[in-house]
């Protein structure tokens, strides 16, 4: 099932007078359970692409649907509303909350939603269990490990079930070994609850989480397909 | 409701996240506040003495007059006579709150010596009365409201001695003792004249009042206009200023209904020397109002735009969560809240500890202008003022936090969750 689709999507910048041209014309679907990569080098556009599908940002031209739903020009209120609803953030510098410990950190979003008390304290003890950080759950971001500290922001994305998680790099201020354990983390979570992760990267190294790649360079995309395609296009291009 | 709490746990929590900011934004808004009750309250406590002098050397608390007395019985003092004198005096008396009366009747005439003739305004009153009530003490003052600052007070059995306001004692250049000639107009135009000797000299607050006054016995008053037992006016002395308002609207609804065309005035309308030196306090206290409320305005509103610099990535984050611009409005708003409300609180606190102690050792102070005598200060704290202090603070608090907190609200999420 479609659940998020960007529609001949392009996004210029103007600083001063130069222009960017940052997605040229883009198209991408994203099926529920799917664990989307989104890769390219740097300036390819990742970020950009990410923040017009998490609704964080409007296109230049195009068009996003979120559940078959047009996006574009929804006042901010209502794109909030959206946001709330149906999406989930992960960041590259985690974003917590300096002044909450993990446990308020995660239940942050959960006090806009219609839910009492004890149904809240289920969810944020389940989702700190999902992410196996419930000995921690008293500390603050302070205390807490980078590694640590992106798994509370994945938890606090996941507390709300989203249709969808967007991650921009979650993995570029980790060391190795805590970005492969986040992305063993939303792997699991992908397989086992069928959430749905889009995650950008430019770490080949964490590539071989995703379900799908897409690769862009220059705000087109340039190969998308699973895990073998693509690996098979790069090698190619390596050898050659 | 719970997100409101947590939001304003989470603004409390940022209000101690940059301690040595808060604690010098919270020490200026401590020492701002502080300093206005302290201020407010010396200043409160002056005119205290004011009022308090005011009313026991010359307009008791209520003055009862003929209606029209006030406005025009200077130039036709004979014209509002108040003939039923004993009855208005009973019925004045019979009010609660009412401690006594002391009769006036008032004239013009002409003292001389053999140096000077001077234009002056005789005062007839009860020679118990006047000095009973001349004797009250302003709180802050060891001098009694009317000072004989030589020779005796005023002796119901010395007909002709009379007293003198210390500014016409000395421009007749007599002292206790002294003969003075004395001449005033009758009914019908007849001159009056009798020779008077001084008994005394006093001195009150009013320097006007002591240049021109001449006190005497009332029936050597009444003997003079040949108006006897006819009187101006009484003073109303009450067991408490606060409760003139209360006295007055009785007594003017009492008059009103049987007729008496007697009119009720308060001290406070008498008092113009009063109100004008109110009038000058107050003007001082609102110009250091409006600086302490301005420097206020610059501290917060430096803390607060530190605060949002240091933060905006985590609005960002809100807003991405899905934070509507009210809640990130009030986050903003609430941690300057807070900020006022611990400063004020405990500013105003210190404030009233301070001025307990001030209160306690008194400061010595100079004789004040037209008084010869130096006094003890102190200050009064009132609830108004403590009022006036804690809104200045949350007036700055919320002058200064409003346009931050606005400015927040219009971030473009994309350009905030990517400022470091
Ligand atoms: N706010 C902006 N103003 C102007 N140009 C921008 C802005 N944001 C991005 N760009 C430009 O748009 C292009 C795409 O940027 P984007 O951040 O999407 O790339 P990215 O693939 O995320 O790169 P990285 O791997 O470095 O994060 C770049 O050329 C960039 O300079
Ligand atoms: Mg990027």
């Amino acid at each position: 099932m479609e659940i998020l689709e960007a529609m001949e999507v392009s996004k210029d910048y103007t600083m001063g007078k130069t222009h960017v041209q940052a997605l040229k014309g883009l198209n991408l679907t994203i099926h529920s359970g799917e664990m989307v990569c989104i890769m390219g080098p740097s300036g390819s556009g990742k970020s950009t692409l990410l923040n017009l599908l998490g609704l964080l940002d409007t296109p230049s031209s195009g068009q996003i649907l979120l559940q078959g739903k047009a996006t574009q020009n929804l006042p901010y209120k209502e794109s909030a509303q959206m946001r709330s609803r149906f999406l989930g953030f992960i960041f590259q510098s985690f974003n917590l909350f300096p002044v909450l410990n993990a446990f308020e950190n995660i239940e942050y979003p959960l006090l806009f939603h219609p839910l009492t008390r004890k149904e809240r304290r289920d969810r944020v003890w389940g989702a700190l269990s999902d992410v196996q950080l419930r000995e921690v759950a008293l500390h603050r971001p302070d205390e807490l490990s980078g590694g640590q500290r992106q798994r509370v922001a994945i938890a606090r994305a996941l507390v709300t079930h989203p249709l969808l998680i967007l991650a921009d790099e979650p993995t570029a201020n980790l060391d190795s070994e805590s970005a492969e354990n986040i992305m063993t983390v939303m792997q699991r979570l992908n397989q086992s609850r069928k959430t749905t992760f889009v995650f950008s990267t430019h770490d080949p190294r964490v590539v071989h989480h995703a379900s799908r790649i897409v690769k862009i360079t220059d705000g087109v995309i340039q190969h998308e397909g699973t895990q073998a395609t693509v690996t098979n296009i790069l090698e190619k291009r390596l050898s050659q | 409701m719970k997100a409101l709490k947590r939001l304003l746990q989470i603004s409390w929590r940022n209000v101690f996240r940059n301690k040595r900011r808060s604690i010098l934004t919270l020490m200026i808004l401590v020492l701002g506040s502080s300093g206005l009750i302290v201020i407010g309250g010396f200043f409160e406590n002056i005119m205290e003495g004011y009022r308090e002098q005011f009313i026991h050397s010359q307009s008791g608390h209520l003055q009862v007059n003929r209606t029209g007395y006030f406005k025009k019985g200077a130039s036709a003092p004979l014209d509002y006579m108040m003939p039923n004198a004993e009855q208005v005096r009973r019925e004045i008396e019979g009010e609660p709150h009412v401690t006594f009366t002391v009769p006036r009747l008032k004239f013009g005439g002409l003292a001389s010596t053999d140096n000077a003739s001077i234009a002056v305004l005789a005062v007839g009153t009860d020679a118990v009365a006047e000095h009973k009530m001349g004797l009250a003490k302003a709180a802050n003052d060891d001098n009694p409201s009317t000072n004989i600052i030589a020779g005796n007070d005023l002796d119901p059995k010395d007909t002709h001695g009379v007293l003198l306001g210390k500014g016409l004692s000395e421009a007749l250049g007599v002292k206790p003792g002294d003969h003075v000639t004395f001449l005033t107009t009758r009914q019908a135009g007849a001159m009056d004249g009798a020779e008077m000797r001084v008994r005394g000299i006093f001195e009150t607050i009013a320097k006007d009042f002591d240049d021109h006054a001449m006190k005497m016995n009332l029936a050597t008053a009444q003997q003079l206009l040949d108006t006897p037992n006819q009187v101006h006016s009484f003073l109303v002395l009450l067991d408490q200023t606060t409760n003139t308002d209360l006295v007055q609207a009785n007594l003017k609804s009492k008059f009103l209904a049987s007729n008496s065309q007697l009119e009720t005035l308060s001290w406070e309308e008498q008092g113009l020397f009063y109100r004008q030196s109110k009038e000058m306090l107050m003007k001082i206290y609102s110009t250091i109002q409006l600086i302490i409320c301005v420097i206020f305005v610059f501290s917060i509103a430096n803390t607060i735009n530190m605060a949002l610099f240091e933060r905006i990535r985590e609005f960002g984050t809100m807003m991405a969560i899905g934070n509507g611009r009210g809640t990130i409005f009030m986050t903003i708003f609430s941690e300057a809240g807070i900020l006022g409300l611990l400063g004020s609180a405990l500013g105003i606190t210190i404030g009233i500890g301070l001025a307990h102690l001030i209160s306690a050792i008194g400061i010595e102070m100079p004789p004040p202008p037209q008084s010869s005598a130096g006094y003890y200060a102190m200050i009064t704290v009132t609830p108004k003022l403590v009022a006036q202090t804690f809104g200045i603070s949350m007036l700055a608090t919320m002058i200064s936090s409003f346009f931050p907190a606005l400015r927040a609200t219009r971030f473009r999420i994309v350009q905030a969750l990517g400022y470091v």
